[in-house]
């Protein structure tokens, strides 16, 4: 038996990491912890109801506009708007949500998950001109790969020729995170962190003007994500076929769908939205929500036992280090008592089953070229091709909804705070389904809490002994070089996990010459 | 040739651009420092070659960076050792960095991403980092009143800075 831990912590304090326990090269165990303390709740108790907009987006720098817009369909089911929302602000909502996905996807495929199949090394072989190459060649001739080291050494099959084109599409990828933000800031004011979507709707006005503008940058995006994303994943799946059938996880999926396509209905789990919403296990077929089936449990998680099996509107955040048997900060979300992964795959599987023709079309097409049947969807490479499907149906179908905006015309409705109110708001963040919940007493928050998508992915065992999601995926899985587990990290990174909030403070150490101190 | 020597001493000439990024989480008390000094700043700075940028805990810096930036101001919490409310001054070559492996996004620190921009070649002419050693990062959105009570000080201190670099020319 050995053990291999995969800790990141060392560099940003406090996040997550994987042990697994392995037996003949085999995954026998997997712990999945998240090391921070979420506090969050405690911050917004007592507090005006229309802050959690503001402060939610600060739980994450990754995911601040999905948790804009949970916590304002929170916010308006609360005030009674949920099914008030003019047009103009809905679709504004979700231009400004289709934005952040779009360039957040790409960021994660190429800036973190492409490393673990590209070779940055090959930099080393470019004899062409192109000047971001050579400067990459310059530093690898260096030994400086800053951005892309330490990484682990053998695995690596890409043709020397696919793993610089690879490369250059890393640099130009950053270009394309920079436009998606640009257009994102069109309708959003300002990226981190918008400030446009509220309670009631959003506070852009629409204009002829902004919406050329964000068609322009969409189009620039959509060339990008059609020519170069949607065929370097595919190109790394012709390479690494072996990846349709590593990390399975639970085989159940939860999605809550995401892009309302319709304003009157004030269910959430009903409401006609662009990616859908429902459960799905390996049969594909679709289930409705039932938001009274999700409970969070504690068994293994530095919380109070008396905290365990509550709903999340009734969760309570009373933490307790040191507890026997936890191993995390993270609870463990349950649905009917069962373990589900979220994300695109999930949002991809509920099109997909509830029939919607184009991602039908896209989710087969990719199947059929790999000769795979839809449960291969349940895999490493399942999670990033549906992950780059999921961008391509979602950039091709936005510039629709642009077309479907009418300047001049209200996109927010004014409201009263009322005194005393119950709130819920589902949506799929980039990373999968995310739930805000509010109790408001006095004009006054009396409890919010928060179930994130990677809370779901990287939870903990449950109350009943099952791990969860990327526990289930770990587990089982057989290391071919134990020095180098390039099957662990491929398997957590095709989760996109994204777990609690960044502490981004420089910590100096080693070398601290020339630190001049301000007296 | 003499035609080319003037031609040489005729090259175009702009105001430097300024980039300032406030980074830091907002709900982690000192942590968010430089989020709270970039929002003080922005009352304060009324210059269009100035561009303010509350960056929260935004894993892809550069991106928010311009390229045609001259001079970049990041605003941080750093721990160094020294006494709560320590400010600090120091350029990108004074700081070594241990790398880990990346698992999520968050890993994506603040000098990673200015390292991703040397590579590319798209780094400002220069960099320099304003650090405050933090006294608590717990959850809560207040400042400690060591870190609070220097944040007239490091405004001018970034004023000051702004101010150096706009009397420098800069080639077009």
């Amino acid at each position: 038996m050995s053990k291999i831990v995969v800790d990141p912590v060392t560099r940003i304090e406090g996040h997550f990491k994987v042990e697994v326990v392995t037996e003949n090269g085999v995954v026998k165990e997997a712990h999945s912890s998240g090391m921070m303390f979420r506090g969050l709740e405690i911050i917004l108790r007592g507090r005006d109801p229309r802050d959690a907009q503001m402060y939610t987006q600060r739980i994450c720098g990754v995911c601040p506009t999905s948790h804009s817009i949970a916590a304002t369909l929170n916010l308006d089911s609360a005030f009674g708007l949920a099914d008030k929302i003019p047009d103009n602000g809905r679709i504004i909502r979700n231009l400004i949500l289709g934005a952040a996905h779009v360039s957040d996807h790409i960021l994660h495929f190429y800036h973190l998950a492409a490393l673990d199949y590209v070779d940055v090394t090959k930099a080393l072989k470019y004899d062409g001109n192109d000047p971001d190459l050579n400067s990459v060649k310059e530093f690898a001739k260096r030994g400086e790969l800053a951005p892309f080291v330490p990484r682990y050494e053998g695995d690596y099959r890409l043709s020397d020729q696919m793993n610089i084109g690879a490369l250059a599409h890393y640099v130009k990828a950053l270009e394309m995170r920079r436009k998606g933000q640009e257009m994102l800031v069109i309708f959003g004011g300002k990226m981190p962190h918008n400030m446009a979507v509220i309670p009631g709707g959003v506070t852009a006005t629409v204009t002829v003007d902004k919406i050329a503008s964000f068609l322009w940058m969409l189009n620039e995006l959509r060339d990008f994500v059609n020519n170069v994303y949607i065929p370097d994943v595919l190109a790394v799946a012709e390479a690494y076929p072996d990846y349709f059938e590593i990390g399975a996880g639970c085989g159940n999926l939860l999605s809550y769908g995401s892009f309302d396509l319709e304003g009157n209905n004030p269910d959430y789990t009903k409401r006609k939205r662009f990616m859908k919403q429902g459960t799905i296990s390996t049969d594909l077929k679709l289930g409705a929500i039932d938001t009274n089936k999700i409970m969070e449990y504690v068994k293994h998680s530095w919380y109070a036992e008396s905290s365990t099996g509550k709903h999340p509107s009734k969760g309570m955040t009373e933490p307790q280090m040191g507890k026997k048997d936890a191993y995390s900060w993270v609870k463990a979300p349950r649905y009917d008592g069962k373990v589900y992964e979220v994300g695109p795959l999930a949002r991809i599987a509920a099109t997909y089953a509830s029939g919607e023709p184009t991602v039908k079309q896209l989710v087969d097409s990719v199947l059929s070229k790999f000769n795979a049947s839809p449960n291969a969807l349940f895999s490493v490479l399942g999670r990033h091709a549906a992950r780059a499907l999921y961008t391509k149906f979602l950039a091709d179908s936005m510039p629709e909804w642009l077309l479907q905006l009418k300047p001049g015309e209200p996109a927010y409705i004014d409201y009263t705070l009322p005194d005393e109110a119950f709130g819920m708001g589902l949506v799929d963040g980039a990373r999968g389904a995310l739930g805000h919940w509010i109790e408001i007493k006095d004009k006054k928050i009396a409890n919010y809490q928060c179930v994130v998508p990677s809370t779901w992915n990287m939870s903990p065992k449950d109350d009943n002994g099952q791990p969860g999601p990327v526990e289930q995926a770990l587990i089982g899985t057989k290391i071919k070089d134990e020095k180098n587990p390039f099957e662990l990290g491929r398997i957590i990174r095709s989760f996109d996990p994204c777990l609690a909030c960044a502490i981004h403070v420089i910590t100096l150490k080693g070398r601290t010459l020339g630190i001049h101190k301000v007296r | 040739m003499e035609y080319t020597k003037s031609a040489e001493t005729q090259t175009l000439r702009r105001s430097p651009r300024i980039t300032v990024l406030g980074i830091g989480n907002l709900l982690l008390k000192d942590e968010g420092i430089g989020v709270h000094l970039v929002e003080k700043l922005a009352g304060v700075v009324d210059n269009a070659n100035v561009n303010i940028i509350d960056a929260g805990t935004y894993p892809d810096f550069l991106s928010l960076v311009n390229d045609s930036t001259d001079k970049l101001i990041i605003i941080d919490a750093v721990k160094a050792g020294d006494r709560p409310g320590t400010i600090y001054r120091f350029s990108l070559n004074d700081v070594d960095l241990d790398s880990a492996p990346s698992i999520s996004l968050h890993e994506m620190g603040v000098l990673d991403s200015v390292r991703t921009m040397a590579l590319f070649d798209r780094q400002p002419k220069s960099t320099v980092i304003i650090g405050i050693e933090p006294k608590t990062m717990d959850f809560g959105i207040d400042l400690s009143p060591e870190v609070e009570e220097k944040i007239p000080k490091i405004i001018n201190l970034v004023l000051k800075e702004i101010e150096e670099t706009t009397a420098m020319e800069v080639d077009k």
